[in-house]
């Protein structure tokens, strides 16, 4: 058995790319636009919604936080020039969100101050909107990992499901999360050891392609991608069951 | 756990666990080694596993020599190929050659490894809180001492 020269040492990354999904959509006009504000509110309406719920912003207006984070969506996504701003932002998505959701909680706070006839100091700087949840970052980051990842993994289950090969996710699973030698996989299959070792192989890189698809579409860049992916293990490790 | 978990919604308090295993099996051979350890060690089934690995030191060693035979040890069982697909044994080795380098740390401040001392930080931070409570102890005292380190190279 031969030793290894250093354990801890990290290896190489993914490959560079530069798409940006939604930037492509929005240049589609209005069917494109509709794809792109559906795709966010399924993908980030999760995590900003349990973001909400830990820091005590949907208290704060007396809402909801799910219904807090739909409002939200409503009141930004109608306006076509909300998500072309976030483009020229140099921000990842779910950032450009979670500040946005600041600033409407913020006007929120000022039409039921109006309502109720109390008067408002001037108008807050977006770094006094921002402040509020910087000290929840590592919430938000939390929820968006876990968000990200049963994303990923309902595309890749469906996508197998598609091709009748749902049992190679299980296979995946057994291996991978249970920890199951691929032999006893096999066992359990009747497929050989080899057989089941290729086939989680190629669930693992669909689960890849579906989380790096997202990644992207959240403005990572290629190069990107395994230090998000390593942040995002970073922000879990803070987790205790 | 079931194999379609809603990983927001688990009550078991196993997702973190769980997420941390599919993001090593996303990122393959690319998955760090800590990483590996810490999926392993966290799983809730496998709440046992960190204390039986560590259960080879039958009595921790008291001398700087003791740890370093230890950590030779340990890293005669990793083999790089296996801790990059996680198996189990060379993680086990890799968990006890992470524990002979806090052990010396810990016990005189002692750096018997190469590697640097963030990557050393990060690998206390992450695996301490997920082992037995005596190995904690272990862990905090090297991170203590690594602390001490980083001043005393500040006032150099």
């Amino acid at each position: 058995m031969s030793a290894t020269s250093d354990p801890l040492t990290p290896s190489r990354s993914f490959p560079e790319t530069q798409t940006v999904w939604i930037s492509d959509r929005l240049s589609e006009g209005e069917a494109g636009l509709m794809l792109a504000n559906g795709y966010v509110m399924e993908s980030y309406v999760r995590p900003l919604s349990i973001y909400c719920s830990k820091i005590g912003l949907a208290r704060s207006v007396r809402i909801d936080a799910d219904d807090l984070v739909h409002g939200f969506f409503a009141n930004r996504l109608s306006n076509s020039e909300y998500l072309k701003s976030w483009l020229t932002s140099g921000l990842r998505l779910r950032q450009w969100l979670r500040n946005g959701l600041h600033f409407y909680v913020h006007e929120l706070r000022r039409q039921n101050a109006t309502q109720l006839g109390l008067q408002i100091g001037g108008q807050a700087l977006p770094e006094e909107i921002f402040s509020e949840g910087a000290a929840h970052d590592h919430e938000f980051e939390k929820a968006w990992a876990l968000a990200a990842l049963d994303l990923a993994m309902k595309e890749t289950k469906e996508g197998l499901e598609k091709r009748n090969r749902r049992d190679e996710w299980e296979m995946f699973w057994s291996h991978h999360v249970e920890g199951v030698p691929h032999a006893i996989v096999g066992e359990r299959f009747q497929l050989s050891t080899a057989q089941v070792a290729q086939r989680t192989f190629a669930v693992g890189a669909q689960l890849r392609d579906a989380l790096y698809g997202i990644l992207r579409k959240d403005g990572a860049l290629g190069s990107e991608i395994d230090v998000e992916v390593r942040s995002m293990m970073e922000v879990l490790h803070e987790i205790r069951p | 756990m079931k194999s379609d978990p809603d990983l927001h919604r688990d009550d078991s308090g196993a997702s973190p666990a769980v997420a941390m295993r599919l993001f090593c099996a996303i990122l393959g051979p690319n998955a760090h080694p800590i990483d590996r350890l810490a999926a392993r060690c966290a799983a809730l089934d496998e709440a046992q596993w960190s204390s039986q690995v560590l259960a080879a030191f039958v009595t921790v060693p008291k001398s700087i020599e003791s740890w370093i035979a230890w950590k030779d040890m340990a890293k005669s069982g990793i083999r790089e190929s296996d801790l990059h697909t996680g198996d189990p044994l060379a993680l086990a080795a890799f968990l006890q050659y992470l524990c002979a380098i806090a052990g010396a740390l810990a016990c005189d401040g002692t750096v018997i490894t190469k590697t640097s001392t963030v990557e050393i930080r990060r690998a206390l931070n992450v695996i301490g809180p997920l082992i037995e409570p005596r190995w904690q102890d272990i862990f905090r005292r090297a991170l203590v001492r690594l602390d001490q380190i980083k001043e005393i190279g500040l006032t150099k």
